[in-house]
């Protein structure tokens, strides 16, 4: 049998370089902590198991990619429960939650979750990443396998929301 | 309102900027000290867990097939339903329904086309895609295409062994010689085989594959799902045969082997240089390769 391409050295150096990120990525999406670990454990898992389609060097983007489809598989399945048990399809988007931040200054805080609130996911997850995993847009494009472009295109809608927001001066 | 961000994309690049508004600038840095919240586990206390559940040295489960089974009397009931369903579709196929475009790709060419409803198909090499232009989602296809489907009225795909219908979704579609694949990367895909009286939902990393006389029903990571795209090929327990005509397919050449019929290739090659796609291929195999002459690889055991 030929040697692995991917050793369990490899996968333990991938977690310990992505999971905080990897488990930030997952809490700007769906505001729960304990969920988006879970979701990283089973990222780490499925890697392994696929190991031998793996080379290093590609594992970042794959990563978020995996990441990503286990929390929406992980909606879809809710969905899936729920709408078989007869609740309306509107409730379906509450299960992902805008994150909450620990914040202290009241009032401040408050706005800065009302702004978050705002701001749509796709956005909202970048704009996290570059704000407090002080994540750059071309890093920030590799891992979620998409343009630079596509990141200042979700970064623009971020800022167009709290520019609008903050015009208001609540 | 088309608003231009490009001095708050350098300064949150930490590049030098200006014409930062002050307050939005406030706003900015206040965000960079929030903080993710704890969980009552540590990263040591996650790792544990996913130590030992990788722990032990099986091979990978992936891959994992079950064969298909259907009752005679379900077969009956889905054929008549199949007829009622589908006749006006087929009747008129080759006459009227794919007259009007018809896209052809060479070797070696990965070829996107955006639909007229805006659809985009990207075809891998020596396939043909054949649509009519009046806008109804309908296509027929020859070869190797992944689909990407604008939502709205049902889309349909056409080949020589089975039929392909969805709303919204991505997917690949292979069809070639005695063999077509569907897999399905996002939404509900709905697959038909008449043969075989199969009519089943593929959701996101299902795959049904149809081999000669046999369906098999595989599960496939979303991202390897039409991951060719990418200048990435993968198989998973594929016919070595299969593999070489696709490196024939990608590089425009003719390859030449024989007595290979029964061996099996599970990985990938990457299309970048022929001979480290042929290495990748051969090595694990015991295979050799010798370029003959122009444009002509020969295949043998070590």
């Amino acid at each position: 049998m030929s040697a692995t391409g991917f050793t369990k050295q490899d996968l333990r150096q991938a977690y310990e370089a992505h999971f905080d990120s990897l488990r930030n990525f997952l809490y700007y999406k769906a505001g729960d902590i304990d969920l988006a670990e879970d979701l990283v454990q089973e990222v780490f898992i499925k890697i392994w198991e696929k190991r031998k389609e793996i080379r290093k060097e590609t594992v970042k983007s794959l990563l978020f990619t995996m990441a990503n489809n286990l929390l929406m598989n992980h909606f879809n399945h809710l969905k899936v429960v729920r709408n078989h048990e007869g609740e309306s399809q509107r409730e379906d988007r509450k299960e992902m939650n805008t994150p909450q931040f620990q914040m202290e200054e009241t009032e401040f805080g408050e706005r800065l979750q009302r702004v978050l609130d705002k701001i749509p996911e796709g956005s909202r997850e970048v704009f996290l990443m570059n704000r407090l995993d002080k994540i750059k847009y071309d890093e920030i494009a590799v891992r979620l396998d998409i343009s630079v472009k596509a990141v200042e295109k979700r970064m623009s809608k971020a800022l167009s929301i709290i520019r609008e927001e903050l015009g208001r001066k609540i | 309102m088309k608003e231009d961000f490009d001095a708050y994309h350098k300064y949150l690049n930490k590049e030098p900027s200006q014409g930062i508004d002050p307050e939005m600038q406030a706003f900015l840095d206040s965000t960079e000290n929030l903080r993710v919240p704890k969980s009552s586990r540590s990263k040591g206390d996650l790792w544990r867990a996913i130590d030992e559940a990788t722990d032990d040295d099986t091979e990978a489960s992936g891959g994992k097939a079950r064969l298909v089974t259907f009752a005679p009397w379900i077969g009956i009931a889905a054929a008549i339903a199949l007829l009622i369903v589908f006749l006006p579709w087929s009747s008129d196929r080759e006459e009227a329904a794919f007259e009007i475009a018809e896209i052809t790709s060479k070797a070696s060419e990965t070829r996107p086309i955006v639909l007229p409803d805006s659809s985009v198909v990207t075809m891998n090499a020596l396939s043909k895609l054949s649509y009519k232009a009046d806008g109804e989602r309908l296509v027929a296809l020859e070869g190797e295409a992944f689909f990407e489907v604008q939502k709205g009225e049902p889309f349909k795909v056409d080949t020589e062994l089975g039929r392909v219908e969805v709303l919204g979704t991505s997917f690949n579609v292979y069809s070639r010689a005695d063999q077509f694949h569907v897999a399905c990367k996002t939404g509900k895909v709905r697959v038909e085989i008449p043969s075989k009286d199969f009519d089943e939902i593929l959701l996101p990393g299902d795959q049904v594959r149809l081999d000669r006389d046999t369906i098999l029903f595989t599960q496939v990571q979303h991202e390897f799902v039409g991951r060719w795209q990418t200048g990435e090929f993968y198989f998973d327990k594929r016919p070595v045969r299969e593999v070489l005509e696709e490196i024939g397919r990608q590089y425009d050449i003719a390859i030449d082997y024989d007595s290979l019929e029964m061996r099996i290739f599970t990985g990938y090659f990457i299309k970048e240089d022929i001979e480290l796609a042929l290495t990748m291929v051969c090595e694990p195999l015991d295979l050799t390769y010798e370029f003959a002459d122009a444009g002509r690889v020969v295949i043998k055991s070590k």
